[in-house]
């Protein structure tokens, strides 16, 4: 599993969580993951602390005592600061994500989540501030290129079929090859539900995926990520 | 024993007609009857002065005889019939012949007693010291042929009052009627989720007015009541949820810790069983959330066919990589309806992955749009076992989820979150037999 600590310094993140059992639970498990991690118990400290101190993410907790957590968000970024904020709630209710999306935040996760799905939207959303979204370009990641337009795919110049999902799906591995995505990342964006289906929808597609792209003599270029998600091959 | 009651408007209605009809034809009767009585009466006391005349000063038969002739010629008792008989019952004068004997005393005269010109009147007659008997006989008709002329007013009068009181309950029963309606009308709506209905007031201080502002004020203490539960089981859910999650989070990392690798498919099978408990709660939540209605603020007009389009060409490898044939039939021409398109979406997929999840493999699942009565009508229909028709009302319960020989994944929320979803669209969800197999139709307004 890739981890910061492969790559660079480590990176900082701010948990702003009343839970303090939560709270302390999230900072063993993102230490454990390479992170350098602080928390705050409130909005208040949170944001006198963002004054002192540059963070490379914010995780927010939607429901905080005295400050909601969007008004801390709004405050935030009214103040100019514009660390990648990931807010955690407790429903995944449509109306509060679209109220947290508009206040400035760049993701939402729901809890109870894993915590290699939060590594995966931390590195997600860095990844996005770092490089913007190409969405209609043509995507490559090692031999396979896709053409979301023209509906093309090929590996290794060969022509491959693909269904109109299947395209969808692997044109977000692509575009994020390298990084592991989520199953529920992959349903938000391929499938675009706001609710976990009930059944194995995202792992039916990759299998068929795999099946599409294989090729005498060549990888497979999608690996499963145990417990988490899948990655394509960068 | 429990009192009859009566029900129905319309029997009201008649039950009231009659018994006015009644009281009125009764009435009617006792003042004829009555007036007849006074009528008798001045008769009477006509007749006992006419005799006090007639036998004054011991007057003797010959001398008795001479004034009924002067009487029955004077123009002021020429209406008397007048008869004097001798004790063997001979005429000895008088302007009179009845056919029966009258009695001695007062008494009604009849057509029957043959008198020309009498249909009705009343009789005096004595038995004089010599055996004689002397019989007078006047009428008692307020105006002649009475009776006759009685029963054409009566008829005119009491029709005409039968047909006004007829008007007049016809038009009590529809006012009832229309105010019963708005009533029963917003119980409907009611009962369809609409729980903001409440029944126009236009008079508050009239008798409806009054029963429609005590039914809305009943309306808003259970509107009270339910939000009061709602919160309840929404506290607990997002209270359990919190240290649920803790404990949830505990396990995951657990389960990924190189010490916990001898026991690490026991503690997956415990994240599992949380994580299964987490989605209960969430459907809970969500159901609640919908069942609120607040969602409704978010509705857009959008293509049924299109989405569902869509959520099938999702679905589509979902259902036939499970071994079972996917058969979508949907339209080409567009059929809007007002909604939001995440909800709808959700319950078409729980729909098709309720089908994939209930059936035996190799089953056939079919998804149909169509417009049908006005209607836009979505299903969702398998050739599998399908529901037993008296389970089929369980199955859209809360945690109804039918026996364990359905064999089943999921927490039995599917389907109750499904017709949560219907219902805020101002829609119905109905289980069908699909013969063989399972139906479920949902049927929204069309937004043309």
């Amino acid at each position: 599993m890739p981890s910061p600590a492969d790559t660079s310094p480590a990176l900082h993140a701010l948990i702003v969580e009343d839970d303090a059992q939560l709270s302390a639970l999230l900072v063993l498990q993102l230490g454990g993951l390479g992170y350098a991690v602080t928390a705050a118990g409130d909005g208040r400290t949170a944001i006198a602390m963002l004054a002192e101190t540059r963070y490379d993410v914010i995780l927010l907790d939607r429901m905080l005592p005295a400050m909601d957590g969007v008004d801390v968000l709004r405050r935030i970024r009214a103040e100019g600061i514009e660390t990648p904020v990931i807010l955690l709630t407790a429903l995944g209710l449509t109306p509060e994500r679209v109220e947290g999306l508009d206040a400035g935040a760049d993701d939402y996760i729901v809890k109870p989540f894993e915590i290699d799905e939060l590594n995966a939207r931390i590195r997600a959303v860095l990844r996005r501030r770092a490089t913007p979204a190409a969405d209609n370009a043509t995507l490559t990641a090692g031999d396979v290129t896709v053409s979301v337009l023209r509906h093309r795919v090929t590996r290794a110049g060969k022509p491959i079929e693909l269904q109109k999902t299947e395209l969808k799906l692997l044109a977000e591995l692509v575009r994020e090859a390298g990084s592991v995505l989520s199953r529920k990342m992959l349903i938000e964006r391929v499938w675009g539900y706001d609710f976990v289906p009930a059944t194995n929808i995202v792992d039916v597609h990759i299998l068929k995926l795999r099946q599409r792209l294989e090729m005498p003599g060549l990888p497979d270029p999608i690996v499963t990520v145990r417990g988490v998600g899948y990655m394509f091959r960068g | 024993m429990a009192r009859r009651q009566i029900r129905s408007l319309g029997r009201i209605a008649i039950g009231f007609a009659l018994g006015v009809s009644a009281a009125t034809a009764l009435a009617g009767a006792g003042t004829y009857l009555a007036l007849l009585d006074s009528i008798d009466r001045q008769v009477d006391l006509r007749l006992q002065g006419e005799a006090r005349e007639l036998l004054e000063g011991n007057a003797t038969v010959p001398e008795i005889a001479r004034r009924i002739a002067r009487e029955s010629s004077e123009r002021e008792s020429a209406d008397i019939g007048f008869l004097l008989l001798d004790p063997r019952g001979r005429p000895l004068a008088g302007n009179i012949a009845p056919a029966v004997p009258l009695p001695i005393g007062l008494s009604t005269v009849r057509e029957d007693a043959g008198i020309t010109g009498l249909s009705r009147g009343r009789a005096w007659v004595r038995r004089l010291p010599g055996g004689e008997t002397l019989a007078m006989v006047a009428e008692s008709e307020p105006i002649d042929q009475h009776d006759r002329g009685r029963v054409r007013i009566l008829v005119l009068g009491f029709g005409a009052l039968v047909a006004l009181l007829l008007l007049g309950t016809v038009a009590l029963v529809r006012a009832i009627r229309i105010n019963i309606a708005a009533i029963a009308g917003t119980a409907e709506a009611i009962i369809d989720g609409d729980l903001r209905a409440r029944v126009p007031v236009d008079r508050p201080s009239s008798v409806f007015g009054g029963l429609a502002l005590t039914f809305n004020r009943m309306l808003d203490r259970i509107g009270e009541l339910m939000a009061g539960m709602r919160s309840i089981s929404n506290d607990i859910a997002h209270d359990l949820r919190t240290p649920l999650a803790r404990l949830h989070g505990r396990l995951a990392a657990l389960a990924n810790a190189p010490e916990a690798a001898p026991v690490r498919e026991e503690l997956a099978a415990a994240v599992a069983e949380s994580e299964e408990i987490l989605a209960i709660f969430a459907a809970i939540l969500r159901i609640s959330e919908i069942e609120g209605g607040d969602r409704r603020a978010g509705f857009e007009r959008l293509d049924l066919a299109a989405l569902a389009a869509d959520v099938g060409e999702g679905l589509q490898l979902l259902v036939t990589e499970s071994g079972r044939a996917f058969v979508p039939r949907l339209p080409d021409t567009p059929v809007p309806v007002e909604g939001d398109p995440r909800l709808l979406t959700q319950l078409l997929v729980n729909l098709i992955e309720n089908a994939v999840t209930h059936t035996p493999r190799s089953t056939k699942i079919r998804l149909d749009v169509r417009r049908a009565e006005g209607m836009a009508v979505l299903e969702v229909a398998d050739n599998g076992r399908g529901i037993p028709a008296e389970e089929r009302e369980h199955a859209l319960r809360r945690f109804g989820r039918l026996d364990a020989s359905r064999h089943t994944r999921g927490h039995g929320l599917g389907l109750p979150l499904a017709l949560a979803i219907a219902r805020l669209h101002h829609g119905t969800l109905t289980l069908e037999d699909a013969r063989p197999g399972l139906c479920v139709r949902i049927r929204l307004p069309l937004a043309d």
